[in-house]
């Protein structure tokens, strides 16, 4: 499982506006990343939700990634109401579909990432504004003054076991990002809820994967965040390096620092 | 004689004087100026560990407790200056150590990064500007001016990234940052000099080039170039922050730039209050050395 | 003896304005040279070497780089001088001003000067990116972005101007001229400003290259030239990652496009006393 996930979240108010086109985002965008010519180079798979398949256990392995189909994302769009006209996307009263997506500046793979998303909602007449933040800004927006529309970041979640996960899927909970801080605003915020909770309150692996994986399901249902990619957990080591391991977890290439030594030759030449 | 030397000396103190008295409201305005400007700036209040999902709501409610103390901008600073008067310069939050630690270790590194670089920087500039005016050759003005160009448009990050690269030292990238800066001021105002009419009744006369420059160009180009050295300094301090911070050199550049990152306000204003100290200095050393070198005529 | 000095210096400028004339044509004709725009994204092909196709190869979204020069160059050469323009005004205005007035007006202005030079305006520039609406287009982004620049990169040469300025405050044509009965904004305008040229050039030049520099930086802070246009400053933060100028030659051409163009300006309008 990977430390940091990519995913977008939404503000409040866009509940009305977005529920379809985000999962046009997904449709979209998705499958971009982690062909060939995509940002990582191959190096990752479309995520489906917040464990990644090399997490065998707590995956929901039922749970399969939207493939990549723009014309289908804009036929829902226009079942839901939306209309192309002049190179735009208008909703039902007739305004043009434009939101901004803000990111942390310096992170390059994130900068891209919402530049790939800007271009592949833009063929659907979706405007979207790339606004790269200085980090501490990012941060202040997000969890304390909630202004803002869509965001591209990731959750630091070095916990293998969902309970690590709690702060975030319980709505009264600090790192809540969707209908922030309050008791549970939708049936199935309350649904998570009450699944979390079981799952933690009980010993029996089993009945807390079945909790754990209804989360997920809900989770790609009702998308209050968009998971974007799994990226591979790629390790360099010197070819000087004897006895390395790399690992997928952090930190991955000295865990075993005390098994590390140079070869012969490095050792010979200092 | 005797008198015209004593007023001139007591008009010197008396400059010096005020110039130190300026310079201590300034630098108090300008460490409460820098305060205000990170507290109101976003991001004040945010921590990377209000995302940790592992912190629970009291956690994240006692981080941002730790910072109550710097909310109220004025109370803080008034804080901030009885500690310095008793030597204290307070703690950093990024770093957990006292301020006067930091600056303490970190202050002889970019001397000497900052200091070299500036020194090479002038030498090479006013070399190539001098001989410029001198030899007065049109390939020799078309390849400072390509020089001088060329360095501009490089960024100063690449520029300290080419240094790690080729293991060069870092005070060169500063000296390449700051060079052409240098070169161009001077350049012009030597060019303005030669072009005043005594300059070409000296040549008409036969004076060599070498007595021209020394005895009829530099007094009056002189003065501004002492100016542009004044800031030349706060060029190089500025310059200092990338070039340190990507060549790992552990100046007080990389520490500005670690605290800027991390809104650590005691780090901060006690930076810009070094750098407020260190500018005008520069600044006023250059406006008393213009001062001196004046022509006593205008001084009476 | 003066006539061979001048032939190569009118030889370099008007290869210098050919270059400028090129460079701008070029430019102006980037929906021809460059047809495919500089935001659709080659996802086959990123960071693709030059081809036919790519004359400078993608960037690592796979957008042409060739196109994206192009219109960079648009938006660049265009409002870099622009904010070089608004800086020397306001240099000429604080420093020239102050210094002709001289007394406690020098003092005040050196004194301002001085401070501004050591302020941290990157958090004045975080609170105005944090007051303009996250939906704003490129184009006011842009204008913004450099108008900002202006207002912050004045006092450097200020410093220097001022200095400058008092010293033609006493020099014997301004007296003759104040003797005359030139006084006030007619004296400054006529005769102490065209005075402190030499200066301003120098600042003016300067300031183009460090501005389109800057505009790089600052989008760190969310200020700076929206995605996906692109600019020369955005072009040359890529030269941030390279690690190996050997094996990826041609993502230098936007910083020695830069440099050309800078140096080709810097020849045409160099002073003509200055060579001889």
């Amino acid at each position: 499982m990977n430390g940091n996930k990519n995913r977008v979240g939404r503000r409040t108010f866009l509940r009305f506006l977005l529920p379809c086109v985000l999962l046009c985002l997904s449709l979209a965008s998705g499958s971009a990343f982690s062909q060939n010519g995509g940002e990582l180079h191959g190096h990752a798979q479309p995520a489906v939700g917040p464990v990644s398949p090399a997490n065998k256990f707590w995956f929901n392995s039922k749970l399969k990634a939207d493939p990549y189909r723009p014309d289908a994302a804009l036929e829902r769009l226009q079942n839901d109401g939306f209309h192309p006209q002049n190179g735009a996307l208008l909703d039902k009263a007739g305004n043009v579909v434009e939101f901004s997506i803000v990111t942390n500046a310096g992170s390059k793979p994130r900068e891209r990432m919402a530049v790939m998303v800007q271009e592949d909602l833009g063929k659907l007449g979706i405007k979207v504004n790339v606004v790269p933040l200085d980090f501490r800004s990012l941060i202040e927006r997000i969890s304390q003054k909630f202004n803002y529309e869509a965001a591209i970041l990731g959750f630091r979640n070095v916990d293998l076991d969902p309970s690590g996960q709690m702060n975030i899927w319980l709505s009264s909970a600090e790192d809540h990002a969707w209908n922030p801080q309050q008791k549970p605003e939708t049936a199935w915020e309350g649904e998570i809820d009450r699944l979390m909770r079981a799952q933690a309150s009980t010993t029996d692996p089993n009945q807390r994967k079945q909790n754990f994986d209804r989360v997920q399901e809900i989770v790609a249902e009702q998308a209050p965040i968009l998971y974007l990619v799994n990226q591979n957990a790629l390790s360099a080591v010197s070819a000087a390096v004897e006895g390395a391991n790399p690992g997928i977890l952090t930190p991955q290439t000295f865990w075993n620092a005390e098994r590390l030594t140079l070869n012969a030759t490095t050792r010979a030449s200092r | 004689m005797f008198i015209r030397k004593t007023l001139r000396r007591k008009a010197l103190l008396s400059k010096i004087v005020r110039h130190l008295a300026s310079i201590a409201a300034l630098v108090l305005l300008g460490g409460l100026l820098s305060a205000t400007l990170v507290r109101l700036a976003p991001g004040f209040d945010a921590d990377e560990r209000d995302l940790d999902p592992s912190l629970n709501a009291e956690s994240v409610r006692a981080l941002r407790q730790s910072r109550a103390g710097e909310q109220h901008i004025l109370s803080f600073y008034a804080g901030y200056l009885f500690g310095v008067a008793h030597g204290d310069l307070g703690t950093s939050h990024a770093l957990g150590q006292p301020v006067q630690n930091l600056l303490r270790e970190r202050w002889p590194v970019t001397v000497r990064v900052a200091g070299l670089g500036l020194l090479l920087a002038w030498l090479a500039a006013s070399a190539l500007a001098f001989t410029a005016c001198l030899w007065r050759l049109p390939a020799y003005e078309i390849l400072g001016t390509t020089l001088s160009g060329a360095f501009l448009c490089i960024p100063a990050a690449v520029l300290a990234l080419l240094s790690v690269i080729l293991n060069a030292p870092g005070y060169l990238a500063i000296a390449l940052i700051v060079f052409p800066r240098i070169y161009r001021y001077s350049r012009n105002l030597l060019a303005k000099a030669y072009s005043l009419p005594h300059i070409i009744a000296a040549r008409a006369r036969g004076l060599g080039e070498v007595r021209i420059l020394a005895w009829h160009v530099l007094p009056v180009a002189g003065p501004e170039m002492i100016a542009l050295a004044g800031v030349t300094v706060s060029i190089a301090l500025g310059a200092s922050i990338p070039v340190e911070a990507l060549c790992g050199l552990p100046g007080i550049g990389q520490l500005a730039w670690q605290a800027a990152l991390s809104r650590d306000l005691p780090l901060l204003v006690n930076i810009t209050v070094l750098v407020t100290l260190v500018t005008l200095l520069a600044n006023s050393g250059a406006d008393v050395m213009t001062y001196m070198l004046k022509p006593r005529e205008e001084l009476a | 003896m003066l006539g061979n000095r001048k032939r190569p210096m009118n030889a370099a400028r008007k290869l210098a304005c050919v270059v400028v004339l090129a460079v701008c044509a070029v430019s102006l004709a980037a929906n021809w040279l460059a047809p495919a725009g500089y935001a659709k994204q080659f996802r086959e092909a990123p960071s693709a070497p030059p081809s036919r196709q790519h004359l400078l190869g993608t960037d690592e979204v796979g957008r042409d780089r060739f196109a994206r020069v192009l219109y960079g160059t648009r938006i660049s050469l265009l409002l870099a001088p622009a904010s070089a323009l608004v800086s020397t005004v306001l240099a000429a205005l604080v420093g020239g001003l102050a210094g002709y007035l001289g007394g406690i007006w020098l003092r005040l202005a050196r004194g301002f000067t001085d401070l501004f030079l050591s302020l941290p305006w990157l958090f004045l520039l975080i609170t105005v990116r944090a007051i303009l609406p996250l939906n704003v287009s490129p184009l006011v982004s842009v204008l913004i972005t450099f108008l900002v620049l202006g207002l912050l990169g004045w006092a450097a040469s200020a410093r220097v101007l001022s200095t400058s300025a008092d010293a033609l405050r006493n020099s014997d044509f301004v007296l003759q001229a104040r003797a005359s009965g030139l006084h006030g904004s007619r004296l400054f305008l006529v005769h102490v400003l065209p005075n402190l040229k030499p200066v301003l050039y120098a600042q003016f030049w300067i300031s183009i290259p460090v501005f389109i520099l800057s505009e790089a930086n600052l989008g760190i802070l969310g200020l700076g030239v929206a995605e996906p246009l692109p600019s020369w400053g955005s072009l040359l933060r890529e030269l941030e990652g390279l690690i190996s100028f050997r094996e990826e030659p041609w993502r230098l051409v936007p910083l020695l496009l830069l440099m050309v163009v800078m140096t080709s300006f810097q020849l045409l309008l160099s002073n003509q006393e200055a060579s001889v």
